[in-house]
């Protein structure tokens, strides 16, 4: 969920609503999550981020600070429990396929290495890894699907 | 339904809790502190969940903050029960 603007002229609202959606509802959501694994003694979170974030994109200050504090969160978190045999990762997308990148302008297109947006399914791929039991020992890291948009 | 809380049910609760925390059956007493036992922040976090499942005693972090012994544990769900 997004609701962009510059951060000179972002309101109180759009920037609680972005953070209440993207951050806090994914702690709520962790905290509760986390009782049934840790007694479990096993247990995958696999939070989705997002490339914006750990870099900049303009006009969406909001959702930067909401999905790099997911990562923040997910590192922490993952520190917490990882002695309970719950991971917790992150996956970080970059441009996908989807309502929300519908209308991306073709020069950012060609910023991207891979030239091309994402899948669902190249997300998808990422969350099956890190919630298999392969991934066990793979816990508090991110995992970017961005055609190298981060690299 | 929660279970009435006694002193005598809650430290049978607590013993029986700890040796999942790899604790040591033998060293347990109400005067053994948690750290003695290597009981850890996270352990108390889910020997409080255990409690709350059992009881309906709902511990806060701080609570179990100032706790040190397996003593001070029993006697403060025995207190926030009544």
């Amino acid at each position: 969920m997004n609701a962009d603007g510059l951060a000179i002229q972002m309101d109180d609202e759009a920037w609680d609503r972005v953070i209440a959606t993207n951050l806090t509802a994914a702690f709520r959501l962790t905290r509760r999550a986390m009782r049934p694994m840790i007694k479990a003694r096993h247990g995958r979170i696999v939070n989705i981020a997002s490339v914006v974030g750990p870099r900049a994109n303009a006009g969406q200050s909001n959702y930067a600070a909401a999905k790099a504090g997911l990562i923040g969160m997910t590192k922490t978190v993952a520190a917490e429990v990882a002695r309970r045999g719950v991971t917790v990762n992150a996956v970080a997308p970059g441009f996908i396929e989807t309502d929300m990148t519908k209308d991306i302008p073709e020069a950012v297109i060609d910023a991207i290495p891979a030239r091309r947006v994402g899948a669902p399914d190249d997300v998808a791929a990422a969350v099956r890894f890190l919630a298999s039991d392969d991934a066990g020992y793979v816990t508090g890291t991110t995992l970017f699907v961005d055609g190298g948009m981060s690299a | 339904m929660a279970a009435t809380v006694t002193p005598e049910a809650v430290e049978k609760t607590v013993v029986e809790a700890l040796p999942q925390f790899g604790v040591d059956e033998s060293q347990i007493s109400r005067d053994a502190t948690f750290e003695e036992l290597d009981v850890d922040s996270l352990d108390l976090a889910e020997l409080s969940q255990i409690i709350e499942d059992e009881y309906g005693v709902q511990l806060k972090g701080d609570d179990v903050g100032k706790i040190k012994t397996v003593g001070d544990a029993i006697d403060l769900v025995v207190s926030r029960a009544g």
